[in-house]
């Protein structure tokens, strides 16, 4: 009873923290359940740079525009740019193939913070990759697990056998560490041929101490729980507009886990193909398109589970400032993020825009200035109950935007931190 | 009774081919594993009679229908079709591409063809070549200079040159001409963008990832420019150098451009370049700006930035190419990849230490390759455990198919199979190849698709054995299973799992009819047919046995 009239109080209170919330750094020091998780959060990862300065463009900036002389997103024509509003006197416009996208954040459940990211001089994908996934900069102390193992091993108590997901063929880097964390490609597919009578038999086989064995004991019993959950639901054949491929699938078995109530609290999804060195204009249209259609899909698909999901996107690096002789772009540096979900503040644009001039470019590219791991600890506060916030992001301060409703809790954080 | 550990020469052929037979063990076991190892180490050019004749027997359907309007005129197709293009040149595998007059004159069927004859082709000398040294190596150097079918069509046509003229004729030989080779190739040049880079901002991926991924590594990266040197005397230059920047990602991009493939590009008014589908050198493509790579000054090398004449401004590239093959930081990421992939996630640095020993005294041999490959293979440590590689799927496959005496056929189904663990050669979409860390193939998904290929591969036609020949004949539980098991795995499993499979066995009427010989007053009650599912289970099960799982 003491438990249920806590977690009432929360409830109550959460309605006034939307107000408080954009103030950022008034803490106030509810006595949150630190077991409490609001929502399922949803890490979806654009792998390999996703080109911030095509998805939400400067579209009528005269650098942009010099720049990218055959790229670029534009303001008139056939095809003219989405206008997602203003920031620091610099208009912005969604790319075009993202109409779904654009009735998100006109329904403000998506909010968009630019020029975010890692600030390193580093541009491989895989280096910064990994200090991202591990939640560690170039000068910093490099962790030996992910950041979301972090996040997921300081939420108290017993998590549920089925609260980590990961929506792809293997785990991401960031749940490194966490070793009960699942890999479930597409739950229609995930039981073993043949049935229990197979299934048996692998379970006495891997009843031993090897990793291999844990695994395999993992799996079977994720099959169970799965398999069970599918045959209690009932069959839902809309199809929602989703456009088919790899992130449907990934979006529509999150969908069904959700449905089915397995206790889903952090689910990781990877979308590839952003490497867009050449035949940009082709490649990042189909890619944008994609993400838009696939994220406004979900959306309709999960109507009844809106307010309990907070989706955020990451990808290491946007794309160099100035396209090359290919129509493509190569690495640069800030990117972007999308934070799509029923308590987001969302039909706004956050973050500060360092322009494009030549002495306002980070080694010739867009600056980061929102670093990426101050708006995951914003949710993980906010949406998820992390109190150790510290032990996350142990060099970057708690210091919220506003981007998502919640309940400040009170939350022990970094005090020192060079992060933007 | 089998021994209760694996033997000594079993554990070394694991860590170097695509699965230890019996017989394997006993070839060693009788002509010693240094007479075996260098068998393996002088391989003849193309493949053994038996690999030859299952490559040049294999079919693979091709069905289309007809077509002739604006978009393409062809014939229908219907037929069970031998793999013909592993032996095209680039001129007749550009010609399947080809557009003439902008009408196809050949389905996009032809064009995913090549694709699937050289995977079919894989797959049958990964498992059936004697010589499997070299299909181990020419398993590592595809993926670790990994192209992706999905990329372009020009990467498409540029697969069986990649395989044939590349890797194998490489796989034993100079490292340098491997790389040099890969930045030639036709699959690698699109597929990492250098064909079309031009001039004016060359196109920064291919070298980027030429010094990240296929030379100098991952850890010798340093960031936009080169820190500050702390050490004594000048700082290091060269081969020694002590990693690279951006800036040397900049000027080899520069050093590159002008690498390209002949597809008729028009480059003036009165010059084309007659469409090949063949490496060529365009001088117009060619920045001049290359300065100060690795401490060595490109502008003193092939023609001034002011010279009309740039055809020798493709020696730019090769000293790039030449510096970064060659390089001591090379050497060692490229060897302790080797070793990791031969003993497990933490190899003996000593083996480590004495390959890139041998790799650096050889850098100027045509057989460095071979030299360091018989250094780490006749090491104390090659024969002793612990035992602790997990397989990865497509290994895991076609180590079932070896210890079971299952044949390769190659058919869409075992294709699907692979992509969904991405795990065969053209189905990895990013530079990096695939993980070889042992913990990234033991996710819940990868496990199960694991098991789900070997209970079907049998029953979807992927492999074919028939069981039933290949059984002993016993009328006892325990010599079935334990025959299996030796074959497959060599020694003893966990006795629950031994119990559980005794149990299965014991409990299926299929299995237990293949174990009770028909007499002429006993008609068989259970057809073969069941007999034979019975017994593909058994042996898909043994394979999901953690023991089956390492090598």
């Amino acid at each position: 009873m003491m438990n249920f009239s806590r977690r009432d109080l929360l409830r109550t209170a959460s309605a006034g923290a939307a107000l408080t919330a954009i103030s950022p750094g008034l803490k106030v020091a509810f006595a949150a359940d630190a077991t409490q998780v609001k929502d399922t959060l949803i890490v979806l990862f654009l792998r390999f740079g996703s080109d911030g300065l095509q998805m939400i463009a400067p579209a009528g900036d005269t650098n942009y525009i010099s720049n990218r002389p055959t790229i670029r997103v534009r303001t008139d024509g056939n095809t003219p740019g989405l206008g997602v509003g203003t920031m620091q006197n610099t208009d912005f416009f969604l790319h075009p193939a993202t109409t779904d996208l654009k009735a998100l954040f006109d329904q403000k459940k998506l909010a968009i913070v630019h020029a975010a990211g890692l600030r390193t001089p580093e541009r491989s994908h895989f280096e910064v990759q990994e200090r991202m996934e591990l939640g560690a900069n170039l000068n910093e102390k490099q962790p030996s697990d992910g950041w979301l193992a972090r996040h997921v091993k300081n939420l108290a108590g017993t998590r549920p056998a089925l609260s980590t997901i990961a929506l792809s063929s293997n785990n991401p880097e960031s749940l490194l560490g966490f070793s009960n964390s699942l890999a479930i490609s597409n739950t229609n597919a995930f039981a073993v041929s043949g049935g229990d009578a197979n299934a048996n038999v692998i379970r006495a086989l891997n009843a031993g101490k090897s990793s291999y064995d844990v695994n395999a004991l993992e799996t079977l019993n994720a099959i169970t729980t799965v398999q069970t959950g599918l045959r209690n639901l009932t069959a839902d054949p809309t199809n929602y507009g989703y456009p088919g491929g790899a992130l449907t699938t990934s979006l529509r078995s999150l969908a069904s886990l959700l449905r089915m109530g397995v206790g889903l609290e952090v689910a990781h999804i990877d979308m590839g193909g952003w490497d867009h060195h050449a035949n940009l204009n082709n490649d990042f249209n189909s890619r944008a398109s994609d993400l838009s259609r696939s994220l406004g899909a979900f959306w309709r698909e999960i109507a009844n589970y809106q307010d309990k999901v907070t989706l955020v996107t990451m990808t290491e690096f946007g794309r160099r400032f100035r396209e090359n002789a290919n129509g493509g772009t190569d690495h640069g540096s800030a990117g972007y993020m999308f934070v799509l979900g029923g308590n987001v503040n969302g039909g706004r644009m956050y973050g500060t825009w360092p322009g494009l001039a030549a002495n306002q470019l980070f080694n010739g590219d867009l600056d980061v200035t929102t670093d990426y791991r101050r708006v995951l600890g914003e949710i993980l506060v906010q949406r998820q109950g992390a109190t150790k916030l510290d032990q996350v992001f142990p060099t970057v301060p708690y210091n919220p935007m506003g981007i998502v409703n919640g309940l400040t809790a009170s939350v022990t954080t970094a005090t020192t931190g060079s992060a933007t | 009774m089998l021994p209760d550990k694996p033997s000594p020469e079993r554990i070394a052929l694991n860590r170097v081919t695509f699965g230890a037979r019996d017989v394997d063990v006993a070839k060693v076991q009788s002509i010693g594993w240094a007479a075996w190892v260098e068998d393996q180490l002088n391989p003849p050019q193309g493949d053994d009679p038996i690999t030859a004749q299952m490559i040049a027997d294999a079919r693979l359907r091709i069905t289309y229908g007809e077509r002739n309007d604006s978009q393409g005129i062809w014939p229908a197709v219907d037929e069970d079709r031998p793999l013909l293009t592993l032996g095209m040149t680039a001129e007749e595998l550009y010609g399947i591409f080809d557009d003439v007059n902008r009408q196809r004159i050949l389905p996009s069927n032809e064009l995913n063809r090549i694709t699937e004859e050289v995977t079919a082709a894989t797959w049958i000398r990964n498992a059936h070549s004697s010589y499997q040294l070299r299909e181990f190596m020419v398993d590592f150097w595809l993926r670790h200079f990994n192209v992706a079918s999905s990329k372009s069509q020009y990467v498409v046509i540029g697969l069986p040159l990649y395989d044939r003229d590349v890797m194998r004729a490489n796989a034993f030989g100079s490292f340098q001409s491997l790389v040099e080779g890969d930045a030639r190739s036709i699959a690698m040049l699109y597929y990492l963008d250098n064909a079309l880079s031009r001039s004016g901002t060359p196109n920064e991926n291919y070298a980027r990832e030429l010094l990240e991924l296929h030379t100098m590594g991952q850890p010798a990266y340093l960031g936009v420019t080169t820190p500050p040197w702390t050490g004594t005397g000048t700082a290091p230059v060269g081969t020694q150098s002590v990693g690279f920047s951006d800036q040397d990602i900049l000027q080899a991009s520069r050093a590159l451009s002008g690498w390209t493939v002949a597809v008729g590009q028009r480059i003036s008014n009165t010059r084309t370049l007659t469409a090949t589908g063949k490496f060529v050198y365009e001088p117009t493509y060619h920045n001049r700006n290359a300065g100060m790579f690795q401490g060595v000054n490109l502008a003193v090398i092939g023609p001034a930035a002011n010279a009309e004449n740039q055809t020798s401004g493709i020696l730019q590239g090769e000293k790039v190419i030449e510096i970064a093959a060659r390089h001591e930081l090379t050497a060692s990421f490229i060897v302790g990849k080797i070793v990791k992939r031969m003993f497990g996630d933490t190899p003996p640095q000593t083996v480590i230490d004495a390959g890139v020993k041998t790799w650096l005294d050889n850098r100027d041999s045509p057989q460095q390759i071979k030299e360091v490959l018989r250094t780490i293979l006749l090491s104390d440590e090659i024969m002793q455990g612990p035992v602790t590689k997990v397989r990865r799927p497509y290994e895991k496959v076609i180590a079932f198919a070896r210890t079971t005496h299952s044949k390769v056929l190659p058919t869409r189904l075992m294709s699907t199979a692979f992509i969904t663990t991405r795990d065969a050669v053209f189905l990895w979409g990013t530079p990096d190849g695939w993980p070889d860390d042992s913990e990234y193939w033991l996710s819940t998904n990868g496990l199960l698709t694991q098991w789900n290929l070997a209970l079907t591969a049998i029953s979807n036609g992927a492999l074919s054995v028939v069981l039933r020949n290949e059984s002993i004949q016993t009328n006892s539980v325990s010599a079935l299973l334990d025959d299996w098991i030796g074959r497959m795995i060599g020694y003893q499993i966990s006795a629950a799992g031994y119990a559980a499979l005794r149990t299965m066995a014991a409990s299926s009427t299929g299995i237990t009819a293949y174990l009770t010989p028909v007499s002429a007053t006993t008609p068989a009650t259970v057809s073969t047919q069941t007999q034979e599912n019975e017994l593909r289970r058994l042996v898909a099960l043994i394979s999901t046995a953690p023991e089956f799982a390492y090598r």
